[in-house]
């Protein structure tokens, strides 16, 4: 098995999932770990170790571009990532020499709050090919606005529908931008 | 004397309804469009196109140059008001702009914007008139070693961007730039880090980047600080603040030393309003009193960066008018419209018909005009934006961000990676890693990379070396790199 097999399979759809569930099965393990040891560089260390795991699988799917000429393809992507290499090996020896800041403690951290977001957007944009941009929207802005704590039914209709009509007319109107119909409505 | 001359009658052309109207037109067209992030100004300018098949030439330009010119100082409304940059060149903008509306001074960013605009597009015009030819000449005889230093010398800005983390902020950029050689290598047509999906075969599009690492990341950080219930710029009874016109005059060599800087680099194929409104920054930060405040809502920042990408408007109508060559995605679409009126751009233009090239400077004059009078009655508008609560503002923006992103290639994995781009970005930003410089690497990878290779290619490695013109200006890259990091240095010794 050589390299350019190796970078072949894994610059493929299923070579990459393979790539994102050994990063997971790296981060979690040292989440964990760091956790446990109560590091004030928690989350420095894990972005330091994703740059690291990223230039590293870059560099490796390198290796595979054809060499044409003076200079290949590769030769800049391993340049960043030399760069970027040598950045977060120098952070990782400030953090080492507790040079470097801590981690930032927000008080009030709604972080659970920010999952839910991220989810919900991930939501919205699972269900506009079904139900269409408009009615997703709708949907996404009335959910958005309740989990911030905005309570007044008419405001949540008024700028739901309000948005959504505003985005109807400029975009889909005068601009002519084909905005998912969905399924649904198409049917 | 002829040139003024010329320009009286080109003043005498545009003297009537019809051009009044155009202008008007196009200044509120590319206002909307600038402000709208996902619309870019060459779209803007493409859509009103074939409205103008039916217009007599002179018309038609000057409704697409004022599309053009607005469209710049649009970007930088929502820059400054929601931290959503309308166009990559107002991400400068937002850098100083947003902390004013923070700080509930959103009057301020919104005006200090539109004065500088307003001034940088005259002064890009006047360079426009009087050097456009001699500049232009320059310009094409550039080498791929040049550009890749000019390049060089745009992204030599990190340096003054990062403050004490500079480290992670050369992070960034780097991410930026490796970000940027995701698709098919400009130059042998290689695949790279697809991974099989056609999606990534031209790499990530840049606006959507765009709008998720400044507005979806900035969402997500409002949410963790859980300051959801309040107003951006504050109290809903507080008094807008306004800069009096003594307030500009204190900006003036700001906005003027941003205004040349911008014009020049506008000049340059390929460079646009983004690099020229980041070096104008990073100047501007350098030349300035109080560097310190730059980045925190410092109104010399916000000059100089709205400065700077207006004035590259009329930078890029160099090359474009003398010589045929469009220096930008809109001017490409301006050669068009001049191809459709059965006109060549280049030298003879200027001979053959002075009264187009003069009407239409004449008219890019009345624009500036135009836009900054609509813009201070819009700012007035823009600015209720503010006001409102962002526990709804924030579902608004994100909405607005998928729409944007959308729009660009009606492909909803645009929108998919713009999410992507905001959680990254709120990753990063929440451990210090600045958005600004993966912004100016992606900005400037292509223009890098390409020219990069191009130079190793005609003349070996050596010719960033051989070329006097390359080595300055790889030096002056060299020591705006090290100059930050010194004085730094110098700072936490004497502290």
């Amino acid at each position: 098995m050589t390299i350019r097999s190796i970078d072949t399979f894994l610059d493929s759809p299923i070579g990459l999932l393979v790539l994102l569930l050994i990063f997971i099965g790296i981060e979690i393990p040292l989440y964990v770990f760091l956790r446990r040891k109560r590091s004030p560089y928690t989350g420095q260390i894990l972005v330091l170790v994703s740059l690291a795991y990223l230039s590293l699988v870059f560099l490796l799917l390198s290796f595979a571009f054809p060499v044409k000429g003076q200079v290949s393809a590769g030769v800049t992507p391993r340049l960043w990532i030399a760069g970027i290499l040598l950045c977060t090996l120098y952070l990782a020896v400030r953090i080492k020499t507790g040079k470097e800041k801590p981690d930032p403690s927000l008080p009030g951290s709604q972080l659970r709050m920010v999952f839910l977001y991220i989810l919900l957007s991930v939501g919205f944009l699972g269900i506009i090919d079904l139900l269409g941009f408009f009615l997703a929207s709708f949907l996404f802005l009335l959910i958005g606005m309740r989990l911030l704590s905005y309570t007044r039914p008419i405001g949540l209709l008024a700028f739901s529908l309000g948005w959504i009509a505003f985005l109807y007319v400029v975009f889909y109107s005068l601009l002519s931008v084909p905005l998912p119909e969905g399924i649904l409505i198409s049917l | 004397m002829e040139l003024i001359t010329h320009l009286l009658e080109g003043f005498g052309h545009i003297a009537g309804i019809a051009p009044f109207l155009a202008i008007v037109v196009g200044v509120v067209a590319g206002i909307f469009v600038g402000a709208m992030p996902g619309l870019s100004p060459s779209m803007g300018v493409a859509i009103l196109l074939p409205f103008t098949f039916k217009m007599p030439p002179l018309i038609g330009l000057v409704l697409l140059t004022a599309v053009y010119l607005a469209s710049n100082y649009g970007g930088s409304i929502t820059a400054v008001t929601i931290n959503t940059p309308g166009t990559p060149s107002a991400v400068a903008t937002a850098f100083d702009g947003y902390p004013l509306t923070l700080q509930g001074k959103a009057g301020w960013g919104l005006g200090v914007s539109l004065v500088a605009s307003t001034v940088g597009g005259m002064v890009g015009i006047i360079i426009l008139i009087l050097f456009s030819q001699p500049l232009a000449a320059i310009a094409v005889k550039m080498h791929p070693a040049e550009y890749f230093a000019l390049a060089l010398f745009g992204l030599s800005t990190v340096a003054s961007l990062a403050g004490r983390d500079w480290a992670k902020a050369f992070t960034s950029a780097l991410l930026g730039l490796l970000i940027n050689t995701i698709g098919i290598d400009p130059i042998s047509g290689v695949k790279r880090y697809t991974f099989g999906e056609t999606n990534l075969f031209d790499g990530f599009d840049f606006i959507p980047a765009l709008i998720g690492l400044f507005a979806l990341s900035e969402v997500f950080s409002k949410i963790e600080e859980g300051s959801w219930k309040i107003r951006l710029s504050g109290e809903l009874s507080k008094k807008e603040q306004w800069p009096t016109w003594k307030d500009y005059w204190k900006l003036k060599w700001a906005t003027l030393q941003a205004s040349v800087v911008g014009t020049l680099i506008g000049i340059f194929p390929g460079a646009g309003s983004a690099i020229a409104s980041f070096v104008a920054y990073d100047l501007g930060k350098r030349t300035s009193k109080h560097p310190e405040t730059f980045g925190k809502g410092n109104p010399e920042g916000v000059a100089a960066a709205e400065a700077a990408n207006s004035a590259s408007v009329g930078g890029a109508m160099v090359p474009l008018l003398t010589l045929g060559i469009p220096g930008s995605a809109s001017t490409a679409v301006l050669i068009g419209a001049l191809m459709i009126h059965d006109l060549a751009p280049g030298p003879l233009l200027f001979t053959e018909r002075p009264d187009l090239v003069y009407g239409l400077f004449a008219s890019m004059f009345v624009a500036n005009g135009v836009m900054f009078l609509l813009g201070f009655w819009g700012s007035r508008l823009w600015i209720k934006v503010t006001k409102v609560p962002l526990n709804v503002l924030i579902p608004l923006i994100i909405s607005i961000a998928s729409v944007g992103s959308f729009a660009v290639k009606n492909s909803l994995f645009d929108v998919g990676a713009c999410f992507g781009f905001g959680v990254v970005g709120w990753a990063l930003k929440r451990y210090g890693y600045p958005m600004a410089p993966i912004v100016l690497g992606m900005v400037l990878g292509k223009l890098m990379e390409v020219n990069f290779r191009r130079a190793v290619i005609m003349g070996g490695y050596g010719v960033f070396f051989y070329r006097p013109a390359s080595l300055i200006l790889l030096l002056i890259s060299m020591a705006a790199f090290i100059y930050p990091l010194v004085q730094l240095r110098k700072q936490e010794h004497s502290k």
